[in-house]
């Protein structure tokens, strides 16, 4: 029988295993890992917020990488940069490579002639006898100068040096400092070189094919590593932060794993905990994946990281189940009777996350999708899976002694009634007066990379005389030539800013590539062969030039002249057509441009250049971050907002009374309060990735309370729910501590806020939602404190009557209340007399102790002054009481006071009155004649004899003996009380009057 | 070795040991030395000639003023040049866009601060003549530079330099006559060897 069941488990948990296996090869084929930012951004409405999501994925600005080489001479340097640019050349991987250099030699042969029509020499001057000889003589002195040597070879194509022109034009508006020919930074210590990748920034697998291309050719020019080589921009922070969180979580993950082992060793004692811990949080995330996978395609690595954060608290799961296995109660029904509770706290949980997927925000649905799928899949399996695996207990982690004395402890601390109310108000308080911004609106500060890589990527970009980041204007048209010829409308106003100091300096297409229009114009200006002849013949008279020197000259022009004019889409494949290609974004019925700006002075005069004209705008991309991440946070405001309504809902669905709900629910809110002040207090201001973390705590929180509120009567069980309780928060508190030392900003904002959250949580849970124990009561009203004199540590409130003030009401005798009736008057009853056992009345329906936890069996015989009973449970190996196989004789205690509240309820029965509900309040002078009492063979003898009577109070006198020999004796107080279940809640120590 | 059999054995040999010619070149910074440069180009039906002064500030800082027939300045500081002339906007650009003007410079440093060794370091050296009347050519080593430069010559007598030859891969030539020499009349038919001659000859002739 055993080796088959035992033969059962091993295939469950095989086809357990194995099913996991195959979502994980599912996983691994058809998940896809996006890390595109913009899914994780609502819907821009307005253009500035359109261009900005643009330029955040598909941006010029975010592909070009900053390359810089150090740690030799400028001179050394100046040929890396040279080398490095030439190995890069013709890589597809990059767009363009360029170091600074005018690539006067590099100029593709067929733009040549192209020339006159890109310098803008023609548009002040006319190519006649005056200005060629001005040209010539002084290409002359050129000759006889130091650059002699250089311009040699181009005199007789070009006297006038338009190539040059063309060139100088070509280069950034702001210069940046050049050494030997190439791009420095403004010390002269490194020498810089920019790099667009093809893959947009966020495309990490294409980054880091690019970064690994960089690094590749800077090993084969340098092999001995002479300087160094970094590299700098949005893709190489992609693929750092990409590289640093794997390589941290990997340490981060091995420590919480061994960790959590050990945690779960100390816990349990057993290894198969671990295991029994693990499939649960594996089927999760492999759900959870598989079906964001499915529905989706794509998982964002934003979905996957926050992702598995918040389905950490499905680790919590097994742990309630491992804590309530024990000896005596079959682990499906232990189970069972967590159930409730644990799918309160996970539907309301899922619940809310349901708002997520009504965010507009991809990245979010995809949360939602995930933690939704994975905590379904962990707690049914936790349901149905996990104890068909895990077999009968042995022990019973309610009867630990370091837990009771723990439990004790905790139970002795002060619970002020009030403490709600003035930590909410110490919260508002802290966060009204802390000067730290609420929320954190500059979307820069929302990127998880480290603040002095951004600033050094900023130095690098200033040094090469980067536009400004704030500011830059966008021209529309409708296609690129009227784009373009928009720009050379503008420029004059822009050169007057220029002039004024508004702005120090703005670039634009036009720049770089004049309108056809313009090209027409210049072309018209051009002479036709026989002028040009003739003008030169003129002007070279004299200067010693030879006569048929400058042939070339007249052949460029003569064919400059019927060239069709020069488009963008003709530099394609040339570094300018790339660098062109960027200021361009072509829309299905439009094309934009972008005039960028340096050194922004007086933004008033730039908007009042957009204003007049209607197809300019000037984009604040600041403003326009701002408002995009304002509206983020609305969204996820509005969508917590909707999930909290949703949460309580569903919590008050499943408790049905309003104090329940409140129990439950304000440790959650509170702690939400204190980590907020906390957070603004240290000068944290708030981003999205603390909403998450709050969230998480919040989902643990719930938890914790539902456990805590659940488990507020039987001691026992309370002793259960604080081990699981402890375990849960203990590992997951172990876990976030660990991610909160990360250098990885995110990871230690999520930690250090779910670490706050879990033990504000825990420890608000422990004073509110449990704050009803019996012994508790007369603590919280101040009027005494009996539980002093308790001797051993036995069940004081096993009189509690809070959620079963009636014997009548079946339903709750499984939580192990004992209610003492109350006897109305001293009148003697005739005792049932001696009968058999087989008549003997029995106990059941007169307390509400059902089952193994109805510990009397017999009544032998009963007076209003005395009864005396008999039982055999303590033989019984499904007594609850046992532990580690044993049961103690300190559990006569419960013995006795069930025998009492056998009494009650009999004498109230004879009375035809109602069994009021009773509160032990102290144990006296009890004494036991020894340790354990499973071994006795005969029935035990429980007498109870009732010394004292009022009508707020019994007291009773207990003895049990066994074959004659008295095991234990003592004296209790009862404290009788009639108030409404509501009211004892409110004021729970008032001891209540008769009728 | 070299430098003590000269020591020894001072003049009449064909074979000059070129250290000791260049130390004899140093002059303390900043020096100042006129010049007339006469430079030969196939674009050109005539050389052109230009005169001036040359002034040696510092290692990495000459300045090259011309003030016939036009005045120009030409500054090559560190790693860039500069081209001053009146009436024009200013060109600059890198010195290592100019590996003729380069090599000038770092030959002309050398010879200027009497130091063979860092002669030695760019150019393969060769010398000779006597003491008295020398001529030495520097080829330079870096690839790059024997790009554009083919050789470098200077000729003098005793610690003075007289000419300065440049002849470029190209086959352009450019001859510096420096110091008394720059006041030697050149007439606009002149040939690059006639100038030859003329820097050979003692300068009592």
């Amino acid at each position: 029988m055993s080796t088959m069941r035992a033969s059962l488990r091993t295939s469950l948990i095989l086809a357990w295993i194995a099913a996991l296996a195959a979502l994980s090869y599912f996983v691994q084929h058809e998940l896809e890992i996006g890390t595109d930012l913009r899914l994780f951004l609502p819907n821009p409405t307005t253009p500035e917020e359109r261009l900005l999501v643009d330029e955040i994925g598909e941006g010029a600005g975010s592909r070009v990488l900053v390359l810089a080489l150090g740690g030799a001479s400028a001179e050394e340097l100046a040929d890396a940069s040279r080398n490095l640019s030439a190995a890069l050349a013709g890589n597809p991987l990059f767009r363009f490579v360029a170091n600074g250099e005018l690539p006067l030699d590099e100029f593709p042969e067929s733009l040549l002639p192209y020339r006159y029509l890109l310098s803008d020499t023609l548009d002040e001057h006319a190519f006649d006898a005056s200005y060629l000889r001005k040209e010539i003589r002084a290409r002359a002195r050129d000759l006889a100068s130091p650059a002699g040597a250089f311009l040699e070879p181009w005199l007789p194509r070009d006297p006038t040096l338009e190539l040059l022109n063309v060139l100088q034009r070509w280069q950034p508006a702001q210069e940046p400092n050049r050494l030997y020919d190439v791009w420095f930074d403004r010390s002269g210590e490194q020498a810089l070189l920019l790099a667009e990748t093809v893959a947009p920034a966020f495309d990490s697998q294409g980054q880091r094919a690019a970064i690994d291309a960089l690094h590749a050719a800077h090993a084969s020019i340098d092999p001995e590593r002479r300087y160094t080589l970094t590299v700098s921009g949005t893709g190489q922070f992609t693929v750092m932060m990409e590289q640093r969180t794997r390589g941290e979580a990997q340490v981060l993950g091995t420590v919480a794993t061994i960790g959590m082992i050990v945690l779960m060793l100390i816990a349990y004692r057993r290894a198969n905990a671990i295991f029994f811990s693990v499939l649960p949080l594996a089927s999760a995330g492999l759900v959870g994946l598989s079906t964001v996978s499915l529905i989706f395609g794509t998982v964002h690595g934003i979905t996957l990281a926050f992702g598995f954060t918040l389905i950490g608290v499905a680790q919590d799961y097994p742990v309630h189940v491992l804590s309530h296995w024990r000896a005596g109660r079959s682990t499906l029904e232990t189970v069972r009777s967590l159930w409730p509770t644990l799918a309160t706290g996970v539907a309301s949980t899922c619940i809310a996350y349901l708002t997520f997927l009504f965010s507009g925000v991809t990245g979010l649905q995809q949360l939602a999708c995930f933690t939704i799928a994975g905590l379904a899949a962990a707690s049914l399996t936790t349901r149905f899976l996990l104890p068909r695996l895990m077999g009968a207990a042995t022990h019973d982690y309610g009867e630990s002694k370091r837990l009771t004395s723990l439990w004790r402890a905790l139970d002795a601390l002060p619970r002020p009634r009030l403490l709600p109310i003035w930590l909410l108000a110490g919260c508002v308080l802290a966060i009204g007066i802390s000067g730290t911004p609420f929320w954190e609106d500059d979307l820069s500060k929302l990127t998880p990379i480290p603040r002095e890589l951004l600033m050094k990527d900023q130095a690098l970009r200033g040094a090469l005389g980067a536009a400004d980041v704030r500011y830059m204007l966008v021209v529309t048209a409708a296609d690129v030539q009227g784009a373009l010829e928009r720009l050379e409308d503008l420029a004059p106003e822009l050169e007057a800013l220029e002039h004024s100091g508004a702005i120090g300096g703005f670039d634009h297409a036009a720049r770089y590539i004049p309108s056809v229009r313009t090209q027409r114009t210049r072309q018209q200006a051009l002479p036709d062969e026989r002028a040009l002849r003739a003008a030169l013949d003129e002007a070279q008279a004299g200067t010693g030039f030879r006569a048929d020197v400058f042939e070339p000259f007249v052949h460029d022009v003569v064919a400059a002249k019927k060239l069709a004019p020069l488009e963008p889409e003709d530099l394609r494949e040339t570094t300018l057509g790339a660098n062109l290609d960027l200021l361009f974004t072509r829309g299905e019925h439009f094309t934009r441009t972008f005039v960028t700006l340096n050194e922004v002075d007086d933004a008033q005069a730039l908007s009042r250049i957009a204003q007049a004209h209607p197809d300019v705008l000037l984009l604040d991309l600041k403003g326009a971050s701002e408002s995009l991440v304002a509206k983020q946070r609305t969204h996820i405001l509005w969508s917590l907002a909707a999930a909290s309504l949703l949460l309580i809902a569903v919590v008050a669905l499943a408790l049905r009374s309003s104090k329940r709900v409140y129990r439950v629910l304000a440790p959650m809110v509170l702690t939400t309060f204190v980590v907020l002040a906390l957070l603004q207090v240290s000068g944290t201001s708030l981003n999205l990735f603390h909403l998450i973390a709050l969230m998480l705590a919040a989902g643990l929180g719930l938890d914790y309370a539902l456990f805590f509120e659940h488990a507020a009567d039987d001691p026992l069980e309370q002793r259960r729910t604080l081990h699981a309780v402890l375990v849960c928060s203990l590992s997951t508190l172990f876990v976030f501590a660990l991610l909160a030392t990360s250098s990885i900003p995110v990871l230690q904002a999520i930690g250090v806020t779910v670490s706050l959250g879990v033990v504000g949580n825990f420890l608000l849970a422990l004073v509110i939602s449990r704050g009803k124990g019996s012994g508790l009561r007369a603590l919280g009203s101040g009027q005494r404190r009996p539980e002093r004199d308790l001797e051993p540590p036995s069940e004081p409130n096993v009189f509690d009557q809070r959620r079963a003030p009636s014997v009548e009401n079946p339903a709750q005798r499984a939580s192990g209340q004992s209610p003492v009736p109350r006897a109305q008057s001293p009148a003697q009853h005739p005792a049932p007399g001696a009968q058999s056992p087989a008549e003997q009345p029995t106990v059941a329906g007169l307390i509400p102790h059902s089952g193994t936890m109805c510990l009397l069996e017999h009544i032998v015989s009963w007076t209003d002054e005395e009864i005396c009973l008999e039982t055999s449970t303590h033989c019984s190996l499904e007594n609850p009481l046992r532990s580690d196989g044993r049961l103690r004789a300190v559990h006569l205690c419960e013995y006795g006071a069930q025998a009492m509240a056998v009494h009650g309820a009999l004498k109230s029965q004879a009375d035809g009155a109602q069994a009021a509900p009773g509160m032990l309040v102290s144990l006296r002078s009890v004494q036991f004649s020894r340790d354990y009492i499973d071994d006795l063979p005969d029935r035990l003898t429980v007498m109870a004899e009732c010394l004292q009577a009022s009508e707020s109070s019994l007291q009773y006198r207990f003895r049990i003996t066994h074959r004659g020999e008295l095991l234990a004796e003592g004296r209790a107080a009862v404290v009788l009380q009639q108030a409404s279940e509501e009211e004892k809640i409110l004021s729970p120590s008032t001891p209540s009057s008769p009728r | 070795m070299l430098i003590w059999l000269a020591a020894v054995n001072p003049s009449r040999a064909a074979e000059l040991d070129p250290s000791e010619v260049i130390r004899g070149l140093e002059r303390p910074v900043p020096a100042s030395i006129a010049f007339k440069e006469v430079r030969f180009s196939a674009l050109l039906e005539q050389p052109l000639i230009v005169s001036g002064r040359l002034k040696y500030i510092a290692a990495d800082h000459l300045e090259r003023l011309v003030m016939e027939p036009y005045r120009e300045r030409t500054v090559i500081r560190g790693a860039s040049v500069r081209v001053e002339r009146h009436g024009e906007k200013p060109r600059t650009f890198a010195l290592e866009r100019a590996p003729e003007l380069k090599g000038m410079l770092t030959a002309f440093s050398g010879l200027l601060a009497g130091e063979p060794e860092s002669v030695k370091r760019h150019f393969e050296i060769s010398a000779e003549g006597t003491n008295e009347a020398w001529s030495m050519r520097l080829t330079p080593l870096d690839p790059r530079a024997q790009k554009h430069v083919a050789e470098l010559r200077m000729t003098g007598h005793a610690d003075e330099p007289a000419c300065f030859f440049m002849t470029s891969t190209g086959g352009a030539r450019s001859v510096m006559l420096l110091g008394a020499r720059a006041d030697e009349p050149i007439d606009t038919a002149t040939t690059a060897e006639g100038l030859d001659t003329l820097c050979m000859s003692s300068p009592a002739q």
